[in-house]
């Protein structure tokens, strides 16, 4: 167990408050933007309502030259602005029309629809033509729930936390053996989770440092996981392992844990 | 007394670089430049700063997430004050100008020595904390067109080409000065260039690094020599690369020519090291061997 | 332009033949080169492109107002609290780095070395607004 009071150590240097341990905060950074909160996707709204209202006409006559099939098929797509006519009363003000736009209002530029042939028996995706259908930023780990899933919370940088058989959740420690911190926590977690892991070391200065109850140190350094998955091979100390985002980390967690390292977790 | 070079006036066209904002022939009466849309009561829109929806050139930007700054905040920033934290460093004073003894009274007036090692003063180096954490400052992309000399047509395409890729409006460049075995002379058109800030800088670098830098031939990265010292790293995009951005890509056959130009990111940090660490944060290689000092 | 048959029935029209040849007689604009410059200086200037100035009430000017301010003081909140934490990061590094010279000098030796030519690995993505169709590459083996 963990008491994690940060007193300087000033009385017994025995061995074991000399000992010193490296600690990895893993994590695996967002894949998709961050979820926009009311007020920012209010606010980009208005803002991109104001722009489109504002921004200049587009310049057809560039892309599609005159006289060519290409102009022709823009000119259909587009919904012509309402003409001023003589003796005709407009409530909202006498159209003000420049390049086939109503001055006083946005611009909607409809582009022709594409004529798709249909390819019979090809692949569906070397049709280059076919309509845009963004991914899910939900996910199937999302669903199920799948804490051991690197593919879950997408939009949220998630952190590798191990439960041991006492059942408390921290950060994966490893005893250093001489060597330095960032090179004995990389190889601590290659034991832990097998080598089919691509991580990269952010630097060799640790984060932080953590005292343990027995006396010992812990000094936890951070890494970022970039390929390959952590399977918890048969180990005799832990029991469970789960990639968690910061709110999940401190339900888990001790309070006071969580004090000392709540700090260096993203808030996204 | 402050020397002015005396020029005669005239009508011809000259470098903009050239001219002064206030008259230089003498005697000189105002030194600094009035802006009359100040003074003037007529036009009172005008004189609201241009985030203000009221004045004329009022262009809200603001009209998306930025996801390659959300990435710098989230993920990029936090990492680069743990990489760039040096325990016990205190900060390093740069070169700086040596003053007089003052044992002779012509010692009074005279300029101060140059620093010993340098021909201009050094910034001081101060230690990376949580308030100056290297960022992206702004792009500018510049292009020179070196044919423009003979036809300044070009020019305008150029600049065409810029604000098709970045969607910003760039300014002219002219030529400085008369170079006769360059055939280049003063005053003439010459290219454009823009500067990137905010979220227009981060749509030209996500632009830039997942479909141009990708499609590049043999692309090895920026060159790991590059820098100016202070924090700012250039390279250069051929005409080819440019072919590159969706918006020529697209419309090649308006785009029989395309012109390469520099792309200059202006970082805050210190020293090209640090700026070098900064962007390969938003997925730009590097390559060569790494240059230790600076 | 050659107006589609719609209305060709409602009065007789002399009757005329369309052959398409190229056009060998010019109108009499600009050479090709030039009228390709033009366009392109048109589509950068504002000439007859720029939509009518905003007009905004005094009750939409405020609301407006209101609407800047409050962005304002949420990017300031957001930018105060990023930096709270940066410090607490900060101070945190430095006081382990401390307590790791008081323990063990040649651990610090190492955690204190100089990172010359430290890179992001090119992996590490800039996220995207929707996930990839791979989300993530799982089956890495490792290298030897």
């Amino acid at each position: 167990m963990l008491t994690l009071s940060r007193s300087m150590a000033t009385a017994a240097k025995g061995s074991s408050s000399r000992a010193i341990s490296a600690g990895l905060i893993l994590s695996r950074i967002p894949i998709v933007t961050p979820e926009l909160t009311k007020l920012e996707s209010q606010y980009y709204e208005y803002q991109a309502a104001l722009r489109e209202r504002l921004m200049w006409t587009f310049p057809h006559y560039f892309y599609f030259k005159r006289g060519t099939l290409a102009e022709r098929r823009f000119l259909l797509a587009q919904k012509g602005p309402i003409s001023k006519q003589p003796g005709v009363w407009f409530p909202q003000g006498v159209p003000d029309i420049k390049h086939n736009r109503e001055r006083s209002k946005k611009q909607e530029v409809n582009l022709p629809k594409q004529e798709r042939e249909e390819a019979v028996g090809s692949q569906p995706d070397a049709d280059i033509s076919r309509p845009i259908a963004p991914n899910s930023r939900v996910t199937q780990a999302d669903k199920t729930n799948d804490l051991s899933s690197l593919e879950r919370k997408l939009s949220r940088t998630l952190y590798l936390l191990v439960k041991n058989k006492e059942g408390s959740w921290t950060f994966p420690s490893f005893p250093v053996e001489g060597k330095p911190l960032h090179t004995r926590a990389e190889e601590g977690l290659r034991e832990l989770g097998g080598v089919n892991m691509n991580t990269w070391t952010v630097s060799n200065t640790p984060a932080a440092a953590l005292k343990k109850s027995d006396g010992s140190h812990e000094f936890l350094i951070k890494s970022h996981i970039l390929a390959g998955k952590f399977d918890l091979q048969d180990n005799k100390t832990l029991a469970d392992f789960a990639w968690l985002t910061k709110e999940e980390v401190q339900e888990r967690v001790e309070a006071n844990y969580y004090n000392e390292v709540g700090f260096l977790l993203a808030d996204n | 007394m402050q020397k002015f070079s005396v020029s005669i006036r005239s009508f011809s066209v000259t470098s903009k670089a050239s001219k002064s904002a206030c008259s230089m022939v003498k005697p000189v009466h105002h030194l600094v430049k009035i802006d009359k849309s100040k003074i003037s009561p007529r036009f009172p829109e005008l004189k609201y700063a241009k985030n203000d929806i009221r004045s004329p050139s009022f262009m809200p930007s603001t009209t998306h997430q930025d996801r390659s700054h959300e990435h710098y905040l989230n993920t990029v920033q936090p990492d680069l004050l743990l990489i760039n934290y040096q325990h016990g460093y205190g900060g390093e004073e740069g070169l700086k100008n040596r003053p007089w003894d003052g044992t002779s009274p012509y010692h009074i007036n005279r300029q101060p020595k140059k620093p010993v090692g340098s021909k201009a003063q050094l910034p001081d180096i101060h230690p990376i904390k949580w308030h100056n954490i290297p960022g992206i400052d702004s792009v500018v992309l510049n292009c020179y067109v070196n044919e423009a000399r003979d036809n300044q047509l070009y020019a305008i395409s150029a600049a065409l080409q810029l604000q098709q890729i970045t969607g910003c409006k760039p300014t002219t460049l002219y030529s400085k000065t008369d170079v006769p075995t360059w055939k280049v002379r003063r005053g003439h058109q010459m290219g454009a260039k823009v500067e990137l800030k905010g979220r227009p800088m981060s749509q030209f670098l996500s632009t830039l690094t997942e479909i141009v830098m990708p499609r590049i031939r043999e692309y090895k990265g920026i060159s790991n020599r590059s820098g100016n010292g202070y924090g700012s790293i250039s390279f250069g995009l051929t005409s080819e690369d440019v072919k590159f951005f969706p918006e020529i890509d697209s419309n090649q056959d308006l785009w029989p020519k395309t012109f390469g130009m520099h792309v200059n990111i202006n970082t805050t940090a210190q020293n090209d090291a640090q700026a070098r660490t900064l962007i390969s944060g938003f997925q730009i290689p590097f390559h060569g061997a790494e240059k230790i000092k600076n | 332009m050659l107006s589609p048959s719609g209305r060709c029935g409602q009065m007789i029209q002399p009757v005329r033949v369309f052959a398409r040849s190229v056009r060998t007689k010019s109108k009499g604009g600009l050479p090709p080169a030039a009228q390709r410059v033009v366009t392109q200086l048109s589509v950068m200037s504002a000439s007859r492109k720029q939509p009518k100035l905003l007009k905004l009430s005094r009750e939409d000017l405020i609301k407006h107002q209101t609407i800047q301010r409050c962005w304002s003081t949420y990017q300031a909140e957001l930018r105060v609290e990023r930096n709270e934490q940066l410090k607490l990061q900060y101070k945190s590094t430095k006081n382990a780095m401390d307590l790791l010279e008081q323990l063990d000098p040649e651990l610090f030796e190492a955690a204190n070395a100089p990172e010359h030519g430290k890179r992001f690995p090119l992996e590490l993505k800039v996220p995207t607004e929707f996930p990839p169709s791979k989300i993530w590459y799982g089956e890495y083996k490792k290298k030897d």
